[in-house]
């Protein structure tokens, strides 16, 4: 049942020393120094890979880069595997060998535009079966010499179909997997997200979440809370926890109904290893369990979920030098082995450090798709955007356009666009239905067969499917409109529930929007503070030295410039104002916040410095703050990067960083942690703005937490521990 | 608060004038989102026997070790503990709270379970209140802009409540109830009655002697009355009750609120009678007339045949009608505090039964928080001082102020009183540490000082904060009045 080949035995060549590739044209020589940076300059530029320096400098480059590219054999690419920064052949691009060799031996003589021009012109059997010689470094080589409607075409020839309880996948379907995220998985919110996407038809690929608290009861919970509404509703559907791998076995030990199985994934063995905590062996072994213990049984085939998203190998730093495009790629190589039911990217999540605006995130999310399919996978998509990137809400729409002429298998369907949990914006039920609309697609068969039996579709009598008299009525699935009242009660930013046609009604979707302008416009005020009489403030200079540079370049805001570092000076706790992503948080918080931290402060004797004020500062400049001014503790009065509530556009954190003492503090503190090296602990306290957390009893909670810091030589979960059994 | 949500039971316990009841619900206590405030959600019964009767020594003496069996019985078919409750209520109501031990079966309520559930007698608005809660709170909520008027109609008394929005705007409790008349079930031979009782009959010339049989027009007579007495409480006709029987019959009076129309009140029902009425609303069979020793069935079908009393009866049904007290007292009688309180170390949780010694309004000078603190000084255990400042009036400037006078009225009273028991303070919004900090020097100094925010107080005599949960604190007011 798994013929999973241990990794050992996938064939792959030994590294090789790097290749120059050169190139001269009109009077111009382009020379890159290895092929790593021959696949970086080929692809469209893109905010994460200049960072990484890897990004073609000017378009003349770029297509020096895409010619030499384009010349080079599959057999070229084949022999000179990516290696890490340890000039060794990782786990996962070893997995990425694991390729039918009968179908590479075909096309290993091909040039990659060779390649390209057989599959512009095959059927779609062709292509298909041609996916499955390649590896994902190929198919990422390939991607970069497609343009849009390359992208498009080619990936529309590769329809993959998956089967978990049902199907999805089949030609003119579009499915959805409905994300009924809450911030604190209120059974009752999260009910109310479900009955709605259920009205609207979403959720026929899967009712899947992302738990607030990844705990093994409380996803266990979440598990059969899902499972409750399945079978109450009898939907034809399948569930999922989007929880670690690791918990999910654990609920599936506890007899909970662990049905799809999901792990996030990266495209280098460090990023998979280190960040994520999953090995190859432990997927395959989650991959046996689920095929022979998972609650749909051994007869279903696919049972594995994966997401992915471009980039998160650069945030973390292991990206082994490897562009975006080329590890994203290599994810779904990875992806392959366990078959997976659903794959999808969520690119644009991580923000414009990644991608920066409208175009990258549309040319990035085709490739994904086009990669994904030509690779094997049944790839769904989740073009999705922060409000700190230049990405909006119809940029999103412009791709999910491009992607569905181009057979993506399925969106998420997150209410309102706007996720409560994660303050970042995918597409939506109406998106999906809008979708399905214009481009003539259902839901899955067994899917649609439940929504006609109930109304909320109906045939339109020329062959097709029309929305039906309780499309978007989630009333239908309560007992009462009391019912529905207290489920809807539960949900934070719900701007309403009327809708014209398959699109919120307008009066909820300016409700939306002007949250949301509301929320951009945090991001990018400039911050302003003026000192509560009596205070001296102090300014200090960060490594970011525009906006831009502090919203693409995360690091440069939690660096001191270099003429701006502090001197050491007595006091004890040194307090930090910085913008974050929100200087509107800072400027509605701190007049009522530090007065009340300055005056317990003073109550209690502790010497505090003048405070330091820093524009386009981060959490962590903390860190060096301390270790300049030789403070025991920072408090960085920061702005949180706004969701889609204006009210929430202007939160502000309290993040108040330990400078670890060396010696036994330090070693209780890495012991904790697992971080050998640890030198600073922290104490979150977040959520600060008028309708949550008022900033005058944020101030005295602050006091609070400071002193025990200080009391037992602690913070964070340490912290925690030696206050268990005190109240607030 | 830890934010994950968790499951807790809630305890609700009646002992009525003839009948007793439990109910054990579980509800979520989970983190609001938006506000970080604990919060109790998705509460549903699980533990919900057939009411018993209430059991008595004699006429006037509860049977309390029958009733400490009872609680036993209960609580172990349910398979848990008293301790294992979050929170909830325990009601002696009706003429059960006239008996002459009433106030022991609350102390041994209170022994038993003090540490998790409020416990009180003779509280009549209290059980206006829960009752409201249990029968109409969530058609309330539902359809905010109605007025709605719920009467708990059980033995001895009628427990009226009125309300909008969720929210109980006035109450009242007059004895008024199937069991003031007893009888032989089968027939109208008169075998007891109350002091009540006797003041109606007496008004309507009705023989009541020991022994008497009454024909069924004395039974018509008597629950017209009764069902009058209804009608004015509905109609607000406070002459009804300025004398005679009336007067004698009204526990607590009830006002209508300035503002609100009797006239567009919707009726609604709770207890014994009150399921009666939507019974025989309903046309289904009723138990066989003074089946129980008592004139219910006469009182429900009386009122059944009333126009203004029933003119609601067929278009909205309470959620409850049956154990509407003891529903109310498991789901609506505790409150959360909120997320951030300043509680000293030095006086552990629970703290029953504190009374409320003091209103403030939000710009109380020093000698009114003096006269204040001194009032809540007077007791052993305690006492609670209320500051009605609303989010809008607190400001920085405003809660350091009080803060300040606080912490100065407190400084002189140390000089005198060594060791001062705790004093509460009470607060609907957001500040308690806030206040707390300025006031006790962030707990360098006064630390039997607490404060308690985010709870919306009642006009009540009586507050208990129950043991912490996972950082919730619960609430709970008793002795209502006005």
């Amino acid at each position: 049942m798994t013929d999973l080949p241990p990794l050992d035995t996938i064939a792959v060549p030994q590294p090789r020393p790097d290749v120059a590739y050169t190139l001269s044209r009109l009077g111009r020589r382009f020379a890159f120094p290895s092929l790593k940076a021959l696949l970086g300059a080929a692809d469209w530029s893109k905010a994460g890979d200049r960072v990484a320096g890897l990004a073609a400098p000017d378009e003349a480059t770029r297509e020096a880069a895409r010619s030499i590219l384009a010349s080079l054999t599959l057999q070229h690419l084949h022999d000179h595997p990516l290696t890490d920064h340890a000039g060794r052949v990782d786990a996962v691009m070893r997995v990425n060998y694991q390729i039918d060799r009968e179908v590479f031996a075909e096309l290993a003589p091909l040039t990659l535009g060779a390649l390209k021009d057989r599959l512009l012109a095959a059927s779609p059997a062709e292509v298909a079966r041609a996916g499955s010689g390649l590896t994902g470094v190929m198919a990422a080589a390939l991607a970069k010499l497609c343009d849009v409607h390359e992208l498009v075409l080619l990936a529309r020839r590769c329809r993959r179909v998956a089967t978990a309880r049902t199907t999805i996948g089949l030609r003119g379907t579009l499915s959805s997997r409905l994300q009924p995220n809450h911030p604190t998985d209120s059974p009752a919110g999260m009910t109310a997200l479900l009955y709605t996407g259920l009205s609207m038809g979403s959720g026929d690929a899967l009712l899947g979440m992302n738990p607030a608290i990844d705990t093994v009861d409380n996803v266990a919970a979440l598990l059969r809370r899902l499972d409750e509404v399945r079978r109450a509703t009898g939907v034809p559907t399948q569930i999922c926890v989007l929880s670690h791998v690791k918990t999910q076995l654990a609920c599936l030990e506890r007899g909970a109904p662990v049905e799809i199985l999901f792990q996030s994934l990266a495209g280098t063995e460090r990023v998979l290893t280190e960040e994520f905590d999953v090995t190859v062996p432990l997927l395959d072994h989650a991959y046996a369990t689920m095929r022979t213990r998972g609650a749909l049984g051994p007869e279903a085939p696919n049972v594995m979920y994966f997401e992915t998203g471009q980039g998160s190998e650069l945030t973390y730093g292991k990206h082994e030098g490897i562009d975006m495009t080329t590890t994203e790629a290599l994810c779904y190589g990875l992806a392959r082995r366990w078959r997976p039911f659903m794959v999808n990217n969520v690119t644009g999540f991580i923000g414009p450090e990644t991608h920066l605006d409208n175009f990258e995130m549309i040319v990035a999310n085709l490739q994904d798709h086009f990669m994904g399919k030509l690779l094997g996978l049944p790839m769904g998509m989740a073009p999705c955007y922060t409000l700190h990137a230049q990405v909006t809400l119809e940029g999103q729409q412009i791709a999910t356009q491009l992607l569905t002429a181009a057979g993506a298998n399925y969106y998420m369907d997150v209410y309102l666009n706007t996720d409560r949990m994660l303050a970042y914006f995918d597409t939506s039920g109406h998106d999906d239905q809008t979708l399905r609309e214009v481009h003539d697609l259902a839901p899955a068969p067994a899917y649609l067969e439940w929504a006609k039996a109930r109304g909320i579709f109906e045939d339109d009598g020329s062959g097709g499917v029309r929305r039906g008299p309780r499309w978007g009525d989630p009333t239908q699935f309560c007992a009462s409109a009391e019912e529905w009242r207290e489920l809807r009660d539960a949900l934070p930013a719900a701007w309403g529930f009327d809708n014209a046609g398959p699109r919120p009604a307008d009066h909820v979707t300016r409700t939306l929007r002007a949250n949301q302008a509301v929320a951009r416009e945090a991001i990018h005020a400039d911050l302003h503070v003026t000192a509560p009489p009596g205070v001296r403030l102090r300014p200090l200079r960060t490594g970011a030295s525009t906006r831009a540079e502090h919203l693409a370049h995360p690091d440069l805001g939690a660096r001191l410039h270099p003429d701006s570092t502090p001197v050491a000076e007595p006091a004890t706790v040194q307090i930090l104002i910085a913008d974050g992503l929100s200087a509107q948080a800072v400027h509605h918080n701190l007049p009522d916040l530090l007065p009340v931290l300055l005056d317990g402060l003073a109550a209690q004797a502790i010497a505090v410095g003048d405070p330091f004020v820093a524009t386009f500062g981060r959490v962590k400049l903390a860190e060096p703050l301390a270790s300049a001014t030789g403070a025991r503790v920072v408090v960085n009065l920061i702005g949180e990067r706004p969701g889609g509530d204006a009210q929430a556009a202007r939160s502000l954190s309290a993040y108040i960083a330990l400078q670890l003492a060396p010696g036994a503090e330090q070693r209780a503190a890495a012991t904790a942690s697992g971080h050998a090296d640890i030198r600073f602990e922290y104490t979150v306290v977040s959520n600060i703005h008028a309708a949550g957390l008022p900033p005058l009893e944020a101030g005295a909670v602050i006091v609070e937490k400071l002193l025990a810091i200080l009391a037992h030589g602690a913070a964070g979960n340490r912290l925690e521990q030696h206050l268990v059994g005190h109240v607030a | 608060m830890s934010a994950a949500p968790r499951s807790v039971l809630l305890l609700g316990l009646d002992f009525g004038s003839t009948t007793s009841s439990v109910l054990i619900a579980r509800a979520t206590l989970s983190t609001h989102p938006g506000t970080g405030r604990a919060t109790l959600a998705d509460a549903e019964p699980v533990f919900q026997p057939a009411s018993v009767f209430t059991p008595f020594v004699d006429a006037d003496t509860l049977d309390l070790d029958a009733i400490d069996s009872l609680i036993d019985d209960w609580l172990a078919s349910a398979g848990i503990a008293s301790a294992d409750c979050f929170a909830g209520g325990a009601l002696v109501t009706g003429l059960a709270a006239q008996r002459r031990n009433a106030d022991g079966l609350r102390a041994r309520l209170h022994a038993r379970l003090g540490d998790v559930v409020v416990a009180t007698a003779d509280d009549p608005r209290l059980e206006s209140w829960v009752a409201f809660m249990g029968a109409c709170g969530a058609l309330s909520d539902a359809q905010p802009d109605a007025t709605w008027l719920n009467l708990d109609i059980g033995g001895g008394t009628t427990n009226t409540a009125v309300g909008r929005g969720g929210q109980v705007l006035a109450t009242g409790c007059h004895f008024i109830g199937a069991r003031h008349i007893q009888v032989v079930p089968g027939g109208w031979h008169v075998t007891g009655w109350t002091p009540h009782a006797h003041a109606i009959a007496t008004a309507i010339g009705l023989d009541h002697r020991p022994g008497t049989t009454w024909p069924a027009a004395a039974v018509e007579r008597f629950v017209g009355w009764q069902v009058a007495a209804l009608e004015a409480i509905v109609a607000g006709d406070r002459g009804f009750f300025a004398d005679g029987a009336g007067r004698q019959i009204a526990q607590v009076p009830f006002e209508w609120p300035a503002g609100l129309s009797p006239a567009c009140a919707r009726v609604t029902f709770s207890g014994g009678v009150g399921e009666l009425v939507y019974a025989i609303a309903d046309g289904r069979p009723l138990p066989p007339t003074t089946r129980f020793g008592d004139l219910g069935i006469e009182l429900a079908r009386a009122i059944v045949a009333s126009p203004r009393l029933s003119a609601a009866v067929a278009a909205h049904r309470p959620a409850r009608t049956g154990g509407a007290t003891v529903l109310g007292l498991a789901l609506h009688q505790t409150r959360i505090a909120g997320s951030t309180l300043h509680l000293p170390l030095a006086v552990p949780l629970p703290w029953p039964d504190l009374p409320i010694v003091a209103r403030l309004d939000a710009d109380a000078d020093r000698a009114a928080i003096a006269q204040a603190v001194a009032r809540a000084g007077h007791g052993t255990t305690g006492g609670c001082v209320q500051w009605s400042v609303d989010a809008a009036q607190a400001t920085r400037e405003r809660v350091q102020a009080f803060a300040v006078d606080l912490r100065a009225v407190l400084d002189a009273r140390a000089a005198v009183a060594a060791d001062p028991p705790l004093l509460l303070v009470l607060v609907a919004c957001d500040v308690a540490k806030a206040l707390g900090g300025y006031a006790t020097g962030w707990g360098s100094a006064h630390r039997h000082v607490a404060v308690i925010d985010e709870v919306a107080v009642p006009r009540a005599h009586f507050v208990r904060i129950g043991r912490a949960h996972h950082g919730a604190v619960p609430v709970s007011f008793h002795g209502l009045y006005g």
